[in-house]
This record gives structure tokens, C-alpha cells and sequence, in this order.
């Protein structure tokens, strides 16, 4: 009997350890496929020209080789005329203005998902579904579509105004198009409507206001939902690129996605430096790499609990 | 939490009270503006109702401006502020923010503000969606396809009002950098640009100037001269003329019959490059398919597209083209980028997978090797720059011939052919009379003869004005550089004539002296290299001075060379002085001693240690030059070698120290020779300007694609016919279906 049982237990280990080599080998694939792009652009930064056109490509460097010129190329300055001294790339400009970009996009976009998803969720009033209906039905237009009317939109409200366009009016018409998502409505209405009633009602009973209630119960009850929110609309604004580069005028205003764009590529040819560019994405990818080490735990903690019901 | 949230709900409010107040005042001052607008736009239409009216009673002829009685008024000084919209980054608007600078002294009134717009289709989509709403930049960069565009709007002022002004501003503010001057002409002179350029710029509806050439560049064929010089008598028992050293003529192009008879040579059996036996794997890339299908098109007359719009592809002799092509495509004597996945094919040049390539006068410097690259099969392969194939000769130009691809005949009139691109400048007519002609005086400020060469030398693109060529100011590129365009185009010609070598030079004193084309000028007072020269190959019968010193200080140094290949005494040779323009030797003096083959002599003045341990005869009578001196080697009376021109006076040699062109010619810090390549195709780019062809450039209609989409389909066009996934006539017809709507 007890002959069996080990033999059992052997069988039950190397089958497990069996599952978990699996299950390691197809993380670590996994793993693979989602960093090789960041490799590659880590490695494509440390590259010469020459290098870079190499077949077959180059996979590995050794230190010695690593060109780190790309890098400080970034900072170089103007060498002469009129604006000497200043920097070739305005490089932390464009991080500062992405940055107040995605900040105010998303705290904008917060505000209005959460009072409207609880609108739809929670508050009885006439057309409330007609109006989610028709909210939900506007989803299905592209979004290139708003290029065009939102550009005239803000034209008319004078924030683009060519020749003397200021800071604030760019951060205005940067943001304000972007403050509502239909669809994050949507997803917070969803996580709303899971949290039961019995809570709203008791909450009445102790006589909290619907505004208090939102704050006190919902937001909580809810955050992990938010906190994708947060996440995934500040990954848009970080990566906007269309209507940052059509509604800014001056140089100074633009965001890093366009300044990444246009400022490395030869203009007479139409050849752009790879080294530099990808100099340039790693030092944009850094502050989020920080950020992500940094609250590793909150932000995980946020992913994981996502998956449990209110 | 609760108070995160409140403090949200708070910044939240404040940005939205802040936005609104914000458009209360920007909707105010929109209103005043728009009212301003209102009346400059009434002396827009005023202006532009002189346009048309002018127009009809011009005559087709251009007017003789220089007989033309100047209508004479005072210059406007109103503030002026002009946005000008472009794509220059940070490191090419260096240069035009000195020329703005310069600019705005000039004008004091005017302020020139210069955005980059990053790339250009941001720049067309962003101006075409401004005229919808009149907000557009006084002036901007494009390409014609964009100004055709643009003009179907009517946003486009046309220029003809300018060039053939007659008015003559007189300059009224002394703080101008020009007011010596006393007045500025508004009126061009038009007949200084290059024709092709011209004929581009008012190919619009009406034969309006509606925007001036700026930065051009045309297409060159780069080629492995270590590669032909192999083959250089294979190549002339072919009847195709080729110098010893791997040159074919810069002027007169190869025919694509050349071509394939080179390839029969230069082409590798196997489709990999055999270093051994000099031979590639392809002949030719061509860097951008459209620009091949639209330039095989032109020379072959075949019909392309036309100014309304007309897409003329679908005829025979395109067809035949196609097929022509496909048979050069099959024998590898073509390759497109296509090949290797790649839009470029310079990589593979480099590598000597391809031995020649054609590409953007703009990119010369990505067809030069390294020589540290392990997969340069050629090494550091020795690099020229010919004139772009064609399909007929000089002499056969619009005449009918046959010509064969091998397996089939083709009956053709041709033409000449090499395309021309780059963006050009124009105003928009939104903007006030002031702006439209203080921008119209910024585009021939950033024209003029001078700044046109000087922007051409400092991005690689090309002068848009013929009298740039030669021009003779010397134009700063570096710091420590500095060279007129007249003698930035004899870096390339020196090169060639002497065969990309440096052997003997027999000057005379008649010739006139020139630093650059014969000498290397090294930092004031440096003695770099003194005691020793070298001139790798060639013989030369007499010695030359090759090196000349004349310091800050009172040191004064001549070396003289001698690679006459055997011992030479100098006794027989006399240096002399001809100081302060005089016409005869005011000192002479009779060298003594020997010099071994290869070595150098070193005539001194100098109290200098350094110079003292070369030195080989001290003199201080001959040897005391002070920079406008004429030196001047003789044998007997006949003169060897001279530094300067006698009888001139004018400093042409002082403060600086001097070196031969020898053994530094490949010394890649020299700056001079860092132009070479570029010198070489400015050469090419002037010898087939005489046959530069241009786009007709129209927006997309409603039957038909505009001209941009056209260029891309005739490069899938072509991809098509080499990838083999379609047959010729397959891939026209598909590329017309792509095209043609109606």
C-alpha cells in the first residue's frame, strides 16, 4: 500500500515539475516575445550606422562595442546662429509638456467617467438608456472622423490661433477633445451595476446623499476599474499622435511622440537616424519603466484584485 | 480618498472656469482680429484683382525688366510678422536662422517667426486644413503636388506681380543693415534660375509663379570605380571610353545599351559578388522606383501624366518600356531596394552586393564605404559619381532610333531625361499686402546668388541660381573653412583631372594661384609634417615646393620636394623673390647641396627650435616674405614651381602654412577633401541640368489620383514587374485601376 503511495507520489512530483518546466518554458517564450522589442530597441541604440545595416543583423553587443554617442548626440547643442547655446532636440521639453498632457487628460477623464458612469448606473431619470444607447452608438465612429470637426471646433474657440499660439490653448485643445471616453463610461458603468443594490438602499436608510454615497462606497468598491482606467487612458495620452501634431504650431509645444517623429529623420533624403531615434524611445520608455519598478506592488495589486467582484 | 476625489472635482472645475474664461477673451480678441482681417482682406482682393488684371495684358514673353521706368516709393515700416512654415530641425535651421537673422537687420520692421512643422505631410495636412478656417502661415516649403493643392483654393498668392514689379522701395530706417544701400527693388531676376527649376514653378493654372525653387536635388548614379578599374580594357573593347583609372566621362551619361554591355562584364554568373574576378551580384540599383518609372517614361517620350491631371500611362510605348526594363530587371543588371526588403539599396553598394547605384544628390554620403565594416567585400572601394543612365545619346536626342534589350527591338524617339525634386517656397495670398511683400523679399533674400550656393554646400542640396556656380565669395562652412562655390565645384574637378591622383602639377607663374584647388591650407603657424612629403604615384621630372610657412611670428619656411625618382642636385636652381607686386626678383637666391629621391629640402628663416632640426639652408633675404610675396622656383630661366601670382600685391598667403597636395590627400580630417563627394555631385547635378525633367503636379481630381499618388503607384508599378508578381502589361493595368476612377 504504502509501495504504491510513494510510487503515486513520484508520479504526482514528475508530473508536476514536468507542468511546471511547461509552464516556465511558456512564460519564458512569452516573456521573450514581449521584451524583444525593448531589446531591440536598447540594442539598435547602442548601435553604429554601420552596424545597424549589418546582414545578418546583429543580435549581441559587447560593452566595448556600445555606441553611446547616440545618447549624447540627444544633447548636444546648436553650434552656431542666433540660437546657440540651446539644445539640438528639445528633449525634456517635450517630456514636460507630455507629461501636463497626460495628467490633465486623465484626471479630466476620471471626472467625467466616474459621475456618468454612476449616472447611468445608479440614478433613475427620463431617456437613461435611449441616452447610453446613443452614447454607446457613437463608438462606432472612428476616431479619425473627430480630427476634422474637433479641429474646427477648436478653431472657433481661438486656440489655434497661428500666429500667436500660447501654452495654455495648446494644453486646452490637447485635452479637452479628450476628457470623456465613451467607452471607459461603459466599463465603469458595468463594474457599477455589479455592486448591489442592497448597499445604495442601506446607505440611504443612514441618510447618505447620492454624492456621498459615490465617494464613500462606489469609488472604493470600484477602484481597481479606475485604476485600469487611469492606466490605460494615460497610455493614450502618452502615445497620442495625430492631434498633437495637427493642433500644435510651435516647436516648443509638441508632445515626444512627434518630436520623436520628425527629429532625427534627414529631411533631404528622407532617412531617418535609427540610433538616435531609438536613443531617444529608451530615454521616453525610462520614466515609465521607474514608475512601474517603483509601484510595482500598488500596480499589480490593482491588475490582480481587478478580478474580484465588489 | 474623499479628499483626493475633492481635490480632482476642484482641479477639474478650475480648469474648465479657467477654459471658459479663456474662451470668453480668445472669442473677444477673435472677434477684433477677425475684423482686422476683414480689411486686410479687402486690400488682398485689391491686390490680387492687379494680378489678374496685370496677367491678362501681360504678354506670354516675359517683361524687360531693366527698361522698365522704377516706380519709387517709401519702403513700409509698419511691424511686420511673418510665419514662415517649414521642416527643417534644429541642426539644418542653424543656417537659416542666420540667414532670418540676417533678415530681420535688414528689415528692422520684420520679424520672421520659423517653425518646423516635422515632415512634410504634417506641414500639407495642416496648411490644407488652416485654409479652411484662414489660418495659414505667411510662407512655407513645399512640394508642387502641395502648392497644386493649395491653389485649387485660390490660397496661393501668385508671384508673376513681384518678379516684374517695377516699384523701387527706398530704404527710410538708418538702423537697417541695407540703408546704404538707398532702396530695394521688388522686381527678380527670374532668368538666373535654373530653366528646369523655373519651368516647375509656374507649371500652374494660368502660368502663374505660384512658389520659386529652394531647396532642389536631383538623382545621381554613384559607382565602384575599384570594381571598373579592373576592367578597364574589357570595358574598352566593348566602345565604351573608360581612363585607366576606372572614369567614365562626367559629362556624357551612359546608355542603358552601355549599361547592358557592362553588365555582361561587371555581373557575377552566379547571383553573389566574386571579389577575386571584380564582378557584383547586380549592376545598378535603382534607390526609388517611381522616380525610375517616371524618368524611363520621359526618355522614352512615352507619356506619363500631364498638367490637368491626365494619367497617359496606358499606351504602347509604355508598355514596351515596361518590358525593357523587366529584361535588364531578369539579366540583375537592375535592382530595386525591393531586393533586400529595404527602401534603400546604399547598404548593399557599400557591402559591393551592387556595383553602382542611383539615388538623391542628397544622400551622397550614404554610398561611401568605411572600410571598417567586415562586410565591405571591396574594402574601402574607391567611390564616383556619373550623370543618371539614359536611353539615347546626345546626338540621338529626339531622334527616332532601334534599341534592343537583347531578345527584342524597339523603335524609339527619345529624350534626355534626369528628374528633378525638392521642395520650393511660396506665400499665401491670406496674408496683408506688407506681410506678402516683406515675405516675397525673405524668399529673395534666401535666393540670392550667395545664400543659395551657401545653403546648397551646408544640407547637400543644389544652388537654384545659375550665377551660384560661379560664384566667388567665399562662403564660411566651418569655422575653420571657408570656400567660394566656384571653387567647391574644383574639389570634384582637380579630382578628375588628375585622375584621382596627385602627380605632377606644372604651374606656371601665369597660372593664377589658387589655395584651394592646389593646396591644403593648415592652421596659422603650425608645422605639422615639416621634413618629410610624400607623393605616392606618379613621376615628376622636376621638384615642387611642398610646403610653405609663413607664421604670425617671424618664422619663415619653403620645403621643396623631389620625387623625380633619382638623386637631384639644386645647384642648378634658383629661388626668387618678386616682393610687392614688382615684376622682377627683388632677391634670389642660388640653392646648393643634393636632395635624395623622396626626401625634401627645407629652406628656413626662423629662430624656432623645431624648424632649426629640419632645416636645411637658413636665408633671410629671399626668406623674408610677408604673405603678398611672390616666390618663384627656377631651372636656369625656366620657371618649376611658384607660390602666388607675379605682379599682384594683395595678400594672398599670410598668417597661414601650406601643404602640397600628397600624401595628406586622403587624410579624411582634411575639410577640404570632406567635400570631395559632394563637390562631385554638384559637378554631376550642373552637367545634366541642361535635361531636368519635372512632375506635373496636380491635386487628386474626381476621376483620378493627384500626382504624389501617381509617383507611389508607378514605384509599386515597378516593384511589381521585379518581384515577378505581375507581367508588364499585367502591373500597368493594375496600376491604372489603381489610379483611374472615372
Amino acid at each position: 500500500m504504502a509501495e504504491v503511495f510513494v510510487k503515486n507520489e513520484k508520479v504526482y512530483k514528475a508530473k508536476k515539475i514536468a507542468f511546471n518546466i511547461a509552464t516556465y518554458v511558456f512564460l519564458a517564450a512569452i516573456a521573450i516575445a514581449v521584451l524583444i522589442p525593448f531589446y531591440w530597441m536598447l540594442l539598435t541604440s547602442l548601435k553604429t550606422e554601420e552596424l545597424m545595416l549589418r546582414i545578418p543583423p546583429i543580435l549581441f553587443l559587447k560593452p566595448e562595442d556600445w555606441e553611446i554617442s547616440n545618447y549624447y548626440k540627444l544633447f548636444e547643442v546648436v553650434q552656431s546662429g542666433p540660437r546657440r547655446g540651446e539644445p539640438l532636440f528639445p528633449f525634456f521639453d517635450y517630456m514636460r509638456n507630455t507629461i501636463i498632457v497626460s495628467l490633465v487628460t486623465t484626471a479630466g477623464t476620471l471626472i467625467t467617467t466616474v459621475l456618468s458612469a454612476f449616472a447611468f448606473a445608479r440614478l433613475n431619470f427620463k431617456g437613461r438608456d435611449i441616452m447610453f444607447a446613443v452614447l454607446i452608438g457613437t463608438m462606432m465612429i472612428p476616431g479619425e472622423i473627430f480630427v476634422l470637426t474637433n479641429f474646427l471646433t477648436i478653431n472657433s474657440l481661438g486656440w489655434y490661433d497661428i500666429m500667436d499660439q500660447t501654452f495654455m490653448d495648446v494644453l486646452f485643445a490637447m485635452t479637452l477633445p479628450f476628457m470623456t471616453s465613451v467607452f471607459y463610461i461603459f466599463y465603469l458603468r458595468q463594474t457599477f451595476k455589479q455592486i448591489p443594490n442592497e448597499l445604495y438602499y442601506a446607505a440611504k436608510v443612514d441618510g447618505t446623499t447620492d454624492f456621498q454615497y459615490l465617494l464613500k462606497i462606489m469609488i472604493p468598491v470600484a477602484l481597481p476599474t479606475i485604476v485600469t482606467i487611469t492606466i490605460l487612458n494615460s497610455m493614450g495620452a502618452w502615445n497620442a499622435y495625430i492631434w498633437p501634431a495637427i493642433i500644435t504650431t510651435k516647436d516648443e509645444f509638441r508632445l515626444v511622440s512627434n518630436g520623436l517623429r520628425g527629429a532625427f529623420t534627414d529631411t533631404s533624403t528622407g532617412r531617418t537616424d535609427f540610433g538616435q531615434q531609438m536613443a531617444s524611445a529608451t530615454l521616453v520608455t525610462l520614466p515609465l519603466l521607474i514608475l512601474f519598478f517603483t509601484f510595482r506592488k500598488q500596480i499589480m495589486r490593482g491588475v490582480s484584485r481587478s478580478g474580484i467582484k465588489g | 480618498m474623499k479628499k483626493i476625489v475633492v481635490l480632482l472635482v476642484m482641479f477639474f472645475l478650475t480648469f474648465v472656469v479657467v477654459g471658459c474664461v479663456g474662451v470668453v477673451t480668445t472669442t473677444t480678441t477673435t472677434q477684433a482680429t477677425t475684423t482686422t482681417t476683414a480689411s486686410t482682406q479687402s486690400t488682398t482682393t485689391q491686390s490680387q484683382g492687379t494680378t489678374v488684371s496685370g496677367q491678362t495684358t501681360l504678354p506670354t514673353t516675359t517683361q524687360p525688366t531693366t527698361t522698365t521706368a522704377k516706380v519709387v516709393m517709401d519702403l513700409p515700416d509698419d511691424e511686420v510678422e511673418i510665419l514662415f512654415w517649414h521642416i527643417y530641425g534644429q541642426e539644418k535651421s542653424a543656417l537659416l536662422d542666420e540667414l532670418i537673422a540676417d533678415f530681420e537687420a535688414m528689415y528692422p520692421n520684420v520679424t520672421i517667426v520659423s517653425t518646423s512643422q516635422s515632415d512634410y505631410d504634417t506641414l500639407r495636412e495642416k496648411i490644407n486644413l488652416g485654409i479652411s478656417v484662414g489660418q495659414v502661415p505667411t510662407m512655407a516649403l513645399g512640394y508642387p503636388d502641395h502648392f497644386a493643392a493649395y491653389i485649387t483654393t485660390g490660397a496661393v498668392q501668385p508671384l508673376d506681380t513681384y518678379i516684374n514689379s517695377n516699384v523701387r522701395y527706398e530704404l527710410t530706417d538708418p538702423t537697417s543693415t541695407i540703408f546704404d544701400q538707398g532702396y530695394v527693388d521688388v522686381a527678380l531676376d527670374i532668368e538666373d534660375y535654373l530653366p528646369g527649376y523655373l519651368a516647375e514653378n509656374n507649371q500652374y493654372i494660368g502660368g502663374f509663379y505660384y512658389s520659386l525653387p529652394y531647396s532642389k536635388s536631383t538623382e545621381t548614379m554613384a559607382v565602384n570605380r575599384t570594381v571598373l578599374k579592373a576592367h578597364v580594357d574589357d570595358i574598352r573593347a566593348l566602345g565604351i571610353t573608360i581612363s585607366d583609372e576606372g572614369f567614365f566621362s562626367h559629362e556624357t551619361p551612359l546608355t542603358f545599351e552601355d549599361i547592358q554591355k557592362l553588365s555582361t562584364i561587371l555581373v557575377n554568373e552566379t547571383d553573389s559578388t566574386d571579389v577575386a574576378n571584380y564582378q557584383c551580384a547586380y549592376l545598378i540599383n535603382y534607390d526609388s522606383p517611381g522616380n525610375m518609372f517616371i524618368n524611363m517614361s520621359r526618355q522614352w517620350n512615352a507619356g506619363y501624366t500631364n498638367i490637368q491631371g491626365e494619367i497617359l500611362i496606358n499606351n504602347q510605348i509604355t508598355k514596351n518600356m515596361l518590358n525593357y526594363t523587366k529584361a535588364m530587371f531578369d539579366a540583375r543588371t537592375l535592382v530595386l531596394p525591393v531586393e533586400w526588403s529595404e527602401g534603400y539599396g546604399s547598404a548593399y553598394f557599400m557591402t559591393g552586393d551592387v556595383c553602382m547605384t542611383i539615388g538623391s544628390t542628397a544622400g551622397v554620403n550614404y554610398n561611401i564605404p568605411t572600410g571598417t565594416d567586415d562586410n565591405e567585400q571591396f574594402g574601402k572601394f574607391e567611390v564616383d559619381f556619373l550623370t543618371v543612365p539614359q536611353t539615347v545619346t546626345q546626338e540621338t536626342n529626339n531622334t527616332a532610333v532601334t534599341i534592343s534589350d537583347g531578345t527584342n527591338d524597339y523603335n524609339i524617339t527619345g529624350s534626355l531625361s534626369a528628374v528633378q525634386q525638392g521642395p520650393n517656397i511660396g506665400v499665401f495670398s491670406n496674408a496683408s499686402a506688407n506681410e506678402k511683400l516683406f515675405a516675397w523679399l525673405f524668399i529673395k533674400w534666401l535666393t540670392t546668388s550667395e545664400n543659395t550656393a551657401r545653403w546648397a554646400m551646408d544640407t547637400g542640396y543644389l544652388p537654384v541660381r545659375l550665377s551660384s556656380y560661379s560664384s566667388t565669395t567665399p562662403i564660411e562652412l566651418t569655422p575653420t573653412f571657408s570656400i567660394t562655390y566656384d571653387d567647391f565645384m574644383g574639389i570634384a574637378q582637380t579630382y578628375w583631372n588628375e585622375e584621382g591622383l596627385i602627380t605632377k602639377r606644372d604651374i606656371s607663374a601665369s597660372d593664377s594661384f589658387r589655395v584651394s584647388s592646389q593646396w591644403i591650407e593648415l592652421a596659422a603657424d603650425s608645422l605639422t609634417g615639416l621634413g618629410s612629403f610624400n607623393i605616392e604615384e606618379g613621376e615628376m621630372t622636376e621638384p615642387i615646393i611642398s610646403k610653405y610657412i609663413e607664421t604670425t611670428g617671424t618664422t619663415k619656411v619653403l620645403e621643396i620636394y623631389n620625387g623625380t625618382g633619382a638623386e637631384l642636385d639644386l645647384s642648378a636652381y634658383t629661388l626668387g623673390l618678386y616682393a610687392d607686386g614688382s615684376t622682377t626678383p627683388t632677391a634670389t637666391l642660388t640653392l646648393s647641396g643634393t636632395v635624395a629621391d623622396g626626401d625634401v629640402f627645407v629652406i628656413y628663416n626662423s629662430t624656432d627650435a623645431a624648424v632649426i632640426a629640419e632645416g636645411d639652408l637658413e636665408n633671410a633675404t629671399v626668406m623674408a616674405f610677408d604673405g603678398n610675396d611672390v616666390l618663384v622656383l627656377k631651372k636656369g630661366a625656366a620657371i618649376v614651381d611658384s607660390i602666388g601670382q607675379i605682379s599682384k600685391t594683395a595678400d594672398f598667403a599670410k598668417d597661414v602654412t601650406l601643404v602640397r597636395f600628397g600624401n595628406l590627400v586622403w587624410e579624411p580630417t582634411n575639410e577640404y577633401w570632406d567635400y570631395l563627394y559632394k563637390s562631385m555631385v554638384a559637378n554631376i547635378a550642373k552637367n545634366q541640368a541642361d535635361y531636368y525633367r519635372y512632375d506635373p503636379a496636380f491635386a487628386a481630381g474626381s476621376g483620378s489620383a493627384g500626382s504624389a499618388q501617381v509617383r507611389v503607384e508607378a514605384g509599386y508599378c515597378l516593384e511589381n514587374i521585379y518581384t515577378a508578381q505581375y507581367t508588364p502589361e499585367g502591373a500597368l493595368s493594375f496600376m491604372l485601376n489603381q489610379l483611374v476612377w472615372g
